[in-house]
């Protein structure tokens, strides 16, 4: 048809014709869909045809077209096959839409057909209460038809050509901005577009199963706040809420924002119930808030390990992982994750772990065109401290790639002159070897020397990790500095009678060793002063050279002594540990034994950070 | 002012002079093995003011107190100046902007020689060294001077003053979670009228409102303009932290306060003062 409207006395003919058979010519049934709401996998809603209503229900396999949007409440859809099926117990009847299409999207309003143009004859009937001929009764419907007509393309080309209807329901309900909102308001109505849609969620409490999702909101004036409902009302509007899409919502109920779930930028939160209105404006564009970044470097991400702020990142992909299947702990169920490597101008990667849609959409994507080097702008990120610093994506973490801000041309521009071809680093190497220990940041589980020492029993059964930060005071020079190891094992190697060095663990000679560094330091920070043993890794970091050159070192004598200079200057540096703590016996004299399991020199403007945020724990 | 001068002059007085550390034979390499009375020794980073402000202790007369902790090694970052160098040692004066102190090296083995030439007159360094306190003179014994190449060195450095002062402060008070002026400590020899180190992250107010009741203090900050004209009132948390109380001294004044009817709370842990409520 040329006009989309609905077909007059549509109803009457699909009562008339209850079971048609599929294989017969069905005569064009077009009707306007209203009170549209889910009933498990199925679609209630009541059918319309400007003058009959008539309850009817959309299978489930049909269920997708409403999901689409394609099939809208207030729209129009031409059914294709039907069944009109008894209410078991009732006396009415409803329709089944076997197979049905759209036609077209919500209209301003219910079809209504208009009879102030049915003329006298109308009249006579109703006062007499008596039917008249039925050639007169055919003569009155031809007029009925043209009116009906009439209306349905009116509301139509009202709903194409002009705004007039949202404009006076702003003023006839006295749309408020989001910032004016409190909770000691009467009644309000607000105009917002959906900008974030969350999933629907199931949990169990005290008071049995319940189910919950929200949206984050924003008005025209850019102004967000997030809106929660439960039960009924998310089973009412999970639907209805379609991201992007412009909305009039009143009767909601504000609180203060819980500041441990804070999402968006507002002081309140918004919860909605069954009662809540929800009514969509039609033609609106949604009112989409720029996204703000807050980035923070790469080698800046030490001190947020496993805090509870979210940071933003900026990056080059450098690597793109496939799909994995991880299996959650708590329902047994399998998530998609996917890690890139991304890097920025301080020469540092990370990775990034991509979970759910971002991992099989975004991943996808990503993974097409890595080879092209993508600077990917990454929103909402939880740093943990996986290899060192990891990050991972939330719920609501926001990717885009390739985004038009100036962080990325900037970023483009160095990689294309410079950071293609620099040697990257991870974040989080140095901070952690990878061992079976599982060592952690430097920056978590920060203590003073006297937290250990004032400690006997610590360690007890099982060593603790510590980090700390402290100064090498002394290492003596005449201490057994190193052993003589095998190449291949690393294990302690002794002198054969002939000549090279037997290896028990290899059971063979081999014509060399090296040597490796066993050593004991004494450390001091602001509270106390102990020893620590350091093995042949970390004691390369401190003294600054391999035990083979400190050997040679040693065996040039002279006025200068180069052994004691070389450590002499490790002497009284600063150094990050990560420490391991085990209580030892000695003598019948209980002692520790501090391990150090890695060292990292200090960077001050992070150490900065970390104290400051120490000092503001301590003042609370 | 008076007090800067006074040190300002006293550096003046004794530099060039023929005194000596009375220690000599204490050098960086010697394996001295901390005294048994004393606590463990720690590598404290202090300021110069710190250092001048710091008190006497009463058992040993050499040592300094600070924040109720004795002073043996020091750390310190600052601008070297006076340079002076000799065959046995160099002395120079250091500035951290808190104030200057007068610094000795002795130069034992070619190490040290080596690294009292890498500094050069106005340069950033950070010093290792021992506090010396001779007839009322404090001057460091340094074992170790280098210079500052990461400059972030020198604000973390004064943020690790700040810290470890509040840290020390803080054990020092028998009360947990709560943060008052030091008490004086003795003052004892050449040391006279000696003012306790100001906290400067107390709060004025409330240092300054001994004898009020905690109830007197919630009411005053509830009838703040600001406050009393919030309608949703103002939440337990930001009055614990803006009068410097625990919140269970709050909370204990904020139950009196609303069986007197002077205040309500109006949604969860939010409160108002009855006042323009």
């Amino acid at each position: 048809m040329a006009a989309k409207t609905v077909t007059p006395d549509a109803v009457s003919t699909l009562l008339a014709n209850p079971s048609p058979d599929s294989t017969s010519d069905l005569p064009d049934i077009v009707v306007q869909v209203l009170d549209l709401k889910a009933t498990g996998n199925k679609y209630m809603f009541t059918a319309n045809d400007g003058k009959t209503k008539l309850k009817a229900m959309i299978p489930s396999d049909m269920r997708s077209q409403v999901l689409s949007g394609a099939i809208q409440n207030l729209g129009l859809i031409r059914v294709l096959d039907y069944t009109v099926n008894d209410i078991p117990n009732k006396s009415d009847k409803y329709l089944l839409a076997i197979k049905c299409e759209a036609v077209s999207p919500a209209l301003e309003m219910e079809i209504k057909s208009e009879e102030s143009g049915s003329g006298i004859l109308l009249k006579p009937k109703v006062e007499g209460g008596v039917k008249t001929e039925g050639a007169a009764a055919g003569i009155l419907l031809k007029p009925k038809q043209e009116v009906v007509t009439k209306s349905a393309n009116q509301i139509l080309r009202e709903q194409h050509g002009n705004s007039a209807p949202a404009a006076r329901m702003a003023m006839t309900r006295r749309v408020r901005p989001l910032v004016s909102l409190n909770p000691y308001q009467g009644n309000w109505t607000i105009k917002v577009s959906v900008t974030s849609k969350g999933n629907m969620r199931t949990y169990k409490n005290a008071r049995g199963d319940g189910c919950v999702f929200n949206v984050e909101l924003t008005d025209e004036d850019g102004t967000q706040i997030q809106a929660t409902m439960f039960n009924n009302a998310a089973r009412k509007f999970f639907d209805k809420f379609v991201l992007g899409k412009v909305y009039y919502i009143s009767r909601g109920t504000l609180k203060v924002a819980n500041k441990q779930f804070k999402t968006v930028q507002n002081d309140y939160e918004m919860t909605l119930n069954e009662n809540s209105e929800v009514e969509e404006v039609v033609g609106e564009a949604s009112f989409v808030p720029e996204t703000k970044f807050n980035f923070v470097q790469i080698d800046q991400l030490g001190p947020h390990v496993n805090k509870s702020e979210l940071v933003d990142v900026i990056g080059v992909v450098k690597n793109v992982s496939s799909t994995m299947s991880i299996r959650r702990k708590s329902d047994n169920e399998s998530i998609p994750k996917r890690d890139i490597t991304i890097a920025d101008d301080t020469k540092k990667t990370v990775v990034v772990s991509l979970w759910n849609e971002l991992a099989t959409t975004t991943g996808e994507e990503l993974l097409d065109i890595v080879d092209k080097s993508p600077v990917v702008a990454i929103k909402s990120l939880k740093v943990g401290d996986f290899q060192g610093v990891s990050l991972s994506t939330i719920g609501r973490s926001v990717v885009l790639v390739n985004p038009d801000i100036p962080e990325a041309k900037n970023l483009r521009s160095w990689y294309d002159f410079e950071g293609k071809d620099a040697a990257m680093d991870s974040v989080g190497s140095g901070s952690s070897p990878i061992s079976n220990n599982g060592i952690r940041s430097v920056y978590t589980d920060r203590i003073h020397l006297s937290d250990i020492i004032s400690n006997p029993s610590l360690g007890d059964g099982k060593p603790a990790f510590f980090s700390l930060r402290g100064h090498i005071t002394f290492i003596k020079p005449d201490q057994a500095m190193w052993y003589r190891a095998c190449k291949t094992c690393n294990k302690k190697v002794t002198e054969s009678f002939g000549s090279g060095y037997w290896c028990d663990g290899c059971q063979k000679s081999d014509e060399q060793c090296s040597l490796r560094y066993i050593m004991v330091a004494k450390v001091s920070d602001g509270s106390a002063e102990t020893f620590i043993s350091v093995f042949n890794q970390e004691a390369e970091k401190i003294v600054g050279c391999s035990a083979d050159d400190l050997d040679n070192l040693k065996l040039q004598e002279g006025e200068d002594n180069p052994y004691q200079m070389t450590l002499k200057e490790a002497t009284w540096a600063q150094h990050l540990f990560r420490v391991s703590v085990t209580p030892n016996e000695y003598n019948g004299e209980k002692r520790q034994r501090i391990t150090v399991r890695a060292v990292v020199p200090v960077d001050f403007a992070a150490e900065s950070r970390f104290i400051l945020e120490e000092l503001s724990k301590m003042r609370a | 002012m008076y007090s800067s001068a006074s040190q300002f002059d006293g550096n003046a007085a004794f530099s060039g002079g023929g005194f000596m550390p009375s220690q000599t034979t204490q050098g960086p390499d010697s394996s001295f093995v901390p005294s048994k009375n004393r606590d463990a020794q720690s590598l404290l980073p202090l300021t110069v003011k710190q250092i001048y402000d710091a008190s006497q202790s009463s058992d040993d007369k050499i040592n300094l107190i600070i924040d109720g902790v004795d002073v043996t090694n020091v750390t310190l970052v600052g601008r070297v100046s006076n340079k002076a160098g000799r065959i046995t040692d160099v002395t120079f004066v250091l500035d951290d902007g808190t104030g200057r102190i007068e610094c000795n090296k002795w130069l034992h083995e070619a190490v040290d020689t080596n690294e009292a030439e890498a500094i050069l007159e106005g340069m950033y360094a950070r010093l290792h060294g021992q506090l010396k306190h001779f007839q009322g003179k404090r001057t460091l014994n340094v074992f170790s001077f280098r210079p500052v190449t990461d400059f972030n060195e020198i604000a973390s450095h004064f943020t690790d003053c700040i810290y470890v002062h509040l840290y020390n402060s803080k054990l020092r008070t028998s009360v947990p979670n709560q943060q008052h002026s030091s008490p004086i400590p003795p003052t004892i020899g050449y040391q006279a009228q000696v003012v306790p180190p100001t906290n400067q992250f107390s709060d004025q107010h409330v240092n300054g409102q001994k004898g009020v009741t905690v109830e007197a203090m919630v009411l005053d900050f509830l009838h703040h303009p600001a406050n009393s004209s919030r309608n949703e009132g103002v939440h337990r948390d930001h009055i614990a932290q803006h009068l410097g109380i625990s919140l269970d001294k709050l909370m204990l004044a904020v139950k009196n306060l609303i069986d007197e009817g002077a205040i309500y709370e109006t949604i969860g842990d939010h409160y108002k003062s009855i006042i323009n409520g």
